[in-house]
């Protein structure tokens, strides 16, 4: 077969033009990266303040020379509302995948949304990151930042059996928790564990989230008299819960909560001080973050945060966006590619040591590297308390910034 | 279980029955003359709170005061929506009128997260966290005083449509609307005033229930399917149905909810809904 010299020529230097140009900082690739969160809807807020923080990060990274493994392209940015429906967040997530041609996707928010969006990527094979998520994938094109039911269960077994260990008196505890799949898992576990640990479990009692009068669950707490209350519960019911706890002026049995429920940023404010003052001072609340946290990672994105925002809360959501932004451009850099298999692979293989600057939440204590099954290895929820309106970590001892009150001595 | 918590959960009840009869009168009145369901119930319901909260936020005005203020500016707001948007709408039939009220929700839960955002919003009243004690019982203000403003309403609404001219304006368009309009009953104008002053209701109970709630956007809904039940339980277009319907609801809820936790609690109001359907359809004290 006679080979074509000429024709040969050009396509190697057709080759080696394309190589030069994907290195050459003047044909520098931009990256198209979805952002598929809850601009409308019940979780239109956290949405938003997610937004911000992933703006922030990418505005930084653009601003620092983009992607160098990309030559120095920039990270395109494709935002995309899913309502916070699971329905919508199926087709948006179609739509960038499939019209947008993105190379990964932040989000989605919250673990229904996350169950619509698994089939969409496993099929377009193009990877995902779920913030609050709490469910284990089961696909490998999404990964989770956030802690599984189970996790959440199992800390609050381990933080009774802390408090103990400094003194509380705990033989019994009641739960009560949101009746649906997470809060069941959460409920289960951490009554498992409880026993396990010889700690008698009163009763668990199930809240429906959309319940509008807390008070006859917590006239049902007080009936059983425990030494310990556990209450899974989101903003508006741990807002019930707090208030009716006021009216009944019931402070006795040392409260367990979370997360937001218990650990809003802007729970105290909403709450108003003076049920706050009686009701979140003794308690401690389950959560992925708090300004107090040691992380140099979390005081770089603070500052940062407040320059940018200077109007704005600084809460768990945000810290959630820079979390995910922040590991979504070292996956770009380590797969210098945009093709979506490659950087989900590369988001999978992150692997930073304690301390490196990507790591945000105090979640992350030690090295952060993703389970086989898109979870993060080594997380451990963080127990604040409240003081004057200001959230206070106080376990694990590792990452605590103060010391634990029970009860009004510490 | 101690007789003081069951008391304790008792009289709760009573009161959150109270204030789920409240959010069901002016729907009730709005279906009576228009046999209108306006699913966006509810959502102009927040739109009130929304309002009292933007009024203490911009002159620190108590929720309280600003709800007589609220009443005539929703009065106007549901008279002038009816004359321009509902009344032509209805004209194609009920069930356009229905999703006009769809179309509604989505337009305001999205103009109030335009306008505040979805931040969680508590609003201090001066009767916030602060509770009557009849030892054992402890009773919060905001629901004795949402209480005390339904049992009102109930007995206002009650004589307006027995013993007034336009209540039985109102009665006659709900028995025949085209006999009412032959022996002269503007059924228009009539239809617009009910309207209006069920909107107004509107205007009138949100701010004086929002020490109660907190405030988002997307809060409306929940609002509507309260009122809807305690409507339907009570017999359409009947208020003292709707008082009695909105406290055995509320009073079996809490019960149930202190007895056997909150999931069945949570399904009270719609077992004694279908309770009602399969054995009275036409409501607890609906005519047939």
């Amino acid at each position: 077969m006679m080979i074509d010299a000429s024709r040969l020529t050009k396509v190697c230097a057709l080759a080696v033009l394309t190589g030069f140009m994907s290195i050459a900082p003047g044909f520098a690739k931009d990256v198209k990266i979805g952002v598929l969160m809850p601009r409308t809807g019940r979780y239109a807020e956290s949405g938003l303040s997610v937004m911000r923080g992933i703006e922030m990060v990418v505005k930084d990274a653009n601003a620092a020379g983009g992607i160098k493994s990309l030559g120095g392209g920039k990270i395109d940015l494709v935002v995309a509302d899913n309502g916070s429906d699971p329905t919508k967040t199926s087709l948006e997530a179609r739509r960038l995948m499939s019209e947008e041609k993105v190379s990964f996707v932040l989000g989605p928010y919250s673990t229904p949304e996350a169950q619509a969006f698994m089939p969409v990527a496993d099929r377009y094979q193009v990877g995902g990151v779920g913030l609050q998520t709490t469910l284990i994938p089961t696909t490998p094109y999404f990964s989770t930042i956030s802690i599984s039911a189970e996790g959440f269960g199992k800390a609050y077994a381990d933080m009774v059996q802390w408090l103990t260990s400094k003194g509380a008196k705990i033989g019994t505890v009641a739960i009560t928790y949101a009746n649906n799949d997470y809060g069941q898992v959460v409920s289960k576990t951490a009554a498992a564990a409880l026993t396990a640990q010889g700690v008698k479990v009163l009763e668990s009692i199930p809240v429906e989230p959309s319940v509008k009068d807390m008070t006859p669950i917590v006239l049902r707490v007080k009936s059983l008299a425990p030494d310990a209350v556990i209450s899974v519960v989101y903003f508006q019911d741990g807002m019930l819960l707090h208030k009716a706890r006021f009216n009944l002026g019931y402070a006795d049995p040392t409260w367990l909560g979370g997360s937001a429920g218990f650990s809003d940023d802007k729970l105290w404010e909403t709450l108003g001080a003076e049920v706050a003052e009686k009701t979140l001072t003794d308690s401690f609340g389950l959560a992925f973050y708090s300004e107090d946290g040691k992380l140099p990672g979390l005081k770089d994105a603070l500052e940062k945060g407040k320059a940018a925002y200077p109007d704005k809360t600084l809460d768990q959501s945000f810290m959630f966006g820079v979390q995910a932004a922040r590991m979504m451009v070292r996956a770009l850099e380590d797969a210098g590619s945009d093709d979506p298999v490659k950087v989900n692979a590369a988001f999978r293989g992150l692997k930073f040591k304690a301390g490196d600057p990507a790591i945000v939440l105090p979640i992350i204590p030690g090295d952060m590297r993703y389970n086989e099954d898109g979870t993060l290895a080594g997380t451990s929820p963080i127990f604040i308390q409240w003081k004057g309106g200001r959230k206070y970590i106080v376990y694990p001892e590792s990452v605590a910034s103060t010391t634990a009150v029970m009860h009004g001595r510490k | 279980m101690s007789g003081e918590v069951l008391l304790q959960a008792t009289v709760q009840g009573l009161q959150m029955g109270a204030i789920y009869a409240l959010i069901a009168l002016s729907m009730t009145l709005i279906f009576s003359v228009g046999g209108l369901l306006n699913f966006a119930h509810g959502d102009f319901m927040a739109l009130a709170m929304y309002g009292a909260m933007a009024l203490y936020q911009a002159f620190r005005m108590d929720a309280y005061a600003a709800a007589p203020l609220m009443f005539f500016l929703f009065l106007l707001l549901g008279f002038v929506l009816f004359r321009h948007l509902v009344q032509p709408v209805l004209a194609a039939g009920v069930l356009a009128g229905a999703q006009l009220t769809l179309g509604l929700v989505f337009i305001q839960e999205n103009l109030l997260l335009l306008l505040f955002g979805g931040d969680y919003i508590n609003v201090p009243t001066v009767l916030s966290n602060r509770n009557l004690g009849v030892p054992p019982l402890v009773m919060p203000w905001p629901l004795l005083v949402g209480s005390v403003l339904a049992a009102v309403l109930t007995a206002v609404l009650y004589v307006v449509l027995m013993r007034t001219d336009f209540g039985r304006q109102v009665r006659a368009i709900t028995q025949n609307r085209d006999a009412a309009a032959l022996m002269g009953i503007r059924v228009g104008r009539i239809q617009a005033l009910a309207f209006g002053i069920g909107i107004g209701l509107l205007g009138l109970t949100g701010p004086m229930i929002v020490a109660q709630f907190t405030l988002t956007p997307a809060m409306g809904l929940d609002f509507t399917l309260i009122a809807l039940i305690v409507m339907v339980t009570g017999g359409l277009g009947n208020f003292t149905g709707s008082m009695v319907a909105g406290v055995i609801i509320g009073v079996s809820e809490s019960l149930a909810s202190l007895l056997y936790g909150g999931t069945v609690g949570a399904m009270i109001p719609y077992a004694i809904l279908l309770l009602v359907l399969l054995f009275r359809p036409h409501g607890l004290m609906g005519e047939h």
